[in-house]
């Protein structure tokens, strides 16, 4: 009898840690227990750990990654040796593009997790999900909902400014030049835009949109807007003055009040591009930078 | 002469054990050795990651240059390769469409991805062979120029499609490159039936082939039926690269260059020359994907780039030292 009860007891124990969800791509995942050995298969998946103070479950990160771990290459195509290797108990994708790679992680047995947020309410929903992933759905919660104030409040700020008052917001990707053709921007339905709105923004490209809310933009369309503040991005620190100055001078834009008035903003494009939590802290940022920090 | 073809068949042997000792993450050969007897930490890398990749990597080298040789031969033409007659940009058109119709379905489709790049890889290549067509007979000239018109028009669908479609398409650039990445046991036995089954068909084929590249009246009067002998070549070719290219995309440069390579070292013969091909193909394309793999570890260079970067300066040096004309 006695031996049964300690069975039993066991069983609990080992079934007592299973979770299921379903991730953002609509799979339904079975853990049998908090994951200790995770491979972040993007720059994003690492950002969310990083927030929920996961980061001593990392045991790999792609070459794209700031986090310091072992490095597994690339996001796509996955290197399906190196993540063996590492013997994960999960692995986590971000977004549409690295589904294909999902395939071939669960014909190699090994548990993975898409994560695919593309609004400020999506990070949110991730971090709780992340929180019942990794057994820790209290505190991700708690976070949540701070994180959610915080905007909240920025926000709520930005509903009272009349629509007549508001900035006209440009957001390009690419600086225009002799070599750069198209000019992308983030649309309707991209986190950018949703940003720029809730800091009070009028993003010149809100009724227009793409894939994933991204669209290119043609340069007679911006200079047409004449948007009254230009944030641009950059791809390596330390040369946000050049891009300034290389939009300054150039000549289509000459007359667009952003650049009359020198309100160009240059941001890395990690800071913006990522949809994930640190990212949501650019709403007061975009708030202090359209209307001062009033 | 059977020295030389020991000597490659030696190298191939080798070429598979140092692909499946190498890799992105480091094994200890006496652990590779051990995994073979009994199931260590490393069997499943080996097994299920490694060793299929490496056997595909053979495989299809061996098979784009079968398919290469015979087309060579059959057509009079150095500059064929299996690609001709569409079957890339074919299947191009059929991933481009797979990966859309998956992110419209559901993910699970993307197992498809191989089904529909063959089919159309057969479709185009069936088109420019029907376009050709003259009275019951394929002209050579026709049929490369149809090749060239069906290769244009898929290609330009394709753009369409991508623009039209207006979503993320990331893997369809892979795709275009040719990668072994993700092969598994699943790839395997389509390519090597058919690799097999063509390199036997046409080494059979060889005395024919071989008055073919004599020319089409000579052919014919040896006593070779020319039109049925091409169809069967070109059909059983078409379908042997489709099961290749549908697996690996697009790995250029290899049905092209391999069977110069084996006419210089085996001679014109193509009973000869046929099996030859494919075990100088396979060679060659397991080392290009050893360089892939190992190089940049953990990341991965495409194959395309290094078979040309390994296969330009080696035949440049077959062609410096036999002298002869092409």
């Amino acid at each position: 009898m006695k031996k049964l009860l300690l069975l039993v007891v066991l069983m609990l124990s080992v079934f007592a840690f299973t979770v299921t969800f379903v991730d953002d791509a609509g799979r339904i995942v079975s853990l049998e227990r908090s994951p200790e050995r995770v491979i972040c298969a993007a720059p994003a998946a690492t950002k969310f750990l990083e927030y929920l103070g996961l980061t001593d479950r990392i045991v790999g990160v792609t070459n794209w990654d700031t986090f310091e771990s072992e490095r597994i290459g690339d996001l796509y195509p996955l290197n399906m040796e190196k993540i063996l290797s590492l013997n994960p108990d999960l692995v986590i994708l971000f977004g549409g593009f690295q589904l294909p790679e999902v395939t071939k992680l669960e014909e190699m047995n090994i548990p993975s997790l898409v994560l695919n947020a593309n609004s400020v309410k999506g990070v949110l929903d991730d971090l709780v999900l992340l929180g019942v992933v990794f057994d820790i759905g209290k505190k991700a919660k708690e976070r949540a909902q701070k994180l959610e104030q915080y905007y909240l409040e920025i926000a709520k700020k930005a509903y009272n400014i009349p629509y007549s008052e508001r900035v006209r917001v440009a957001f390009i990707s690419d600086v225009p030049g002799p070599d750069v053709k198209e000019i992308w921007t983030g649309g309707q339905g991209s986190f950018i835009n949703e940003l720029i709105t809730l800091a009070g923004g009028v993003n010149i490209a809100s009724g227009l949109t793409g894939p994933n809310g991204y669209l290119p933009l043609s340069i007679e369309y911006i200079v047409s807007q004449d948007p009254d503040i230009i944030i641009a991005t950059t791809y390596s620190y330390g040369t946000e003055q050049q891009i300034v100055e290389k939009l300054k001078e150039y000549a289509p834009f000459s007359d667009i009040k952003a650049v009359k008035n020198s309100r160009i903003y240059v941001f890395h494009v990690d800071e913006v591009s990522l949809p994930v939590p640190q990212t949501i802290s650019l709403v007061e940022r975009f708030y202090n930078i359209f209307y001062g920090e009033k | 002469m059977a020295k030389k073809f020991l000597i490659a068949s030696v190298l191939l042997l080798s070429a598979l054990l140092l692909g499946i000792c190498l890799g992105s993450v480091h094994i200890p050969i006496a652990e590779v050795l051990r995994s073979i007897v009994e199931k260590t930490r490393w069997s499943q890398i080996l097994w299920n990651v490694r060793f299929p990749r490496v056997l595909l990597s053979v495989i299809a080298g061996a098979g784009l240059s079968v398919v290469g040789n015979a087309f060579q031969g059959l057509l009079k033409n150095p500059l064929v390769d299996p690609y001709l007659l569409g079957i890339s940009s074919g299947a191009s058109f059929g991933a481009v469409v797979a990966i859309f119709l998956a992110e419209v379905l559901n993910a699970s489709f993307l197992r498809e991805v191989p089904t529909l790049t063959f089919v159309f890889g057969i479709v185009a290549a069936l088109l420019a062979l029907i376009l050709a067509r003259r009275q019951n007979t394929v002209p050579v000239t026709e049929l490369i120029l149809s090749g060239v018109l069906i290769n244009i028009l898929f290609s330009a669908a394709t753009v369409l499609f991508v623009m039209l479609a207006k979503r993320n398409i990331t893997h369809v650039y892979m795709w275009l490159f040719g990668t072994f990445s993700g092969t598994g046991w699943r790839d395997i036995p389509v390519p090597l039936l058919s690799v097999a089954g063509f390199t036997i068909l046409t080494s059979g084929l060889g005395m024919r082939l071989n008055a073919m590249s004599l020319g089409e009246t000579e052919a014919m009067t040896s006593g070779v039926e020319v039109e049925r002998l091409k169809m069967l070549v070109y059909i059983t070719g078409t379908f042997t690269t489709a099961a290749i290219v549908s697996r690996t995309g697009m790995i250029g440069f290899v049905g092209l260059i391999v069977p110069h390579m084996a006419r210089r070292i085996f001679g014109n013969d193509h009973r000869i020359s046929i099996p030859t091909s494919a075990v100088l193909g396979g060679l060659l394309l397991c080392m290009c994907d050893v360089i892939s793999r190992t190089a940049l570890s953990p990341s991965e260079i495409p194959v395309g780039v290094i078979t040309a970067f390994v296969g330009a300066p080696v035949m440049f040096v077959l062609l410096r030292r036999s002298g002869r004309s092409v």
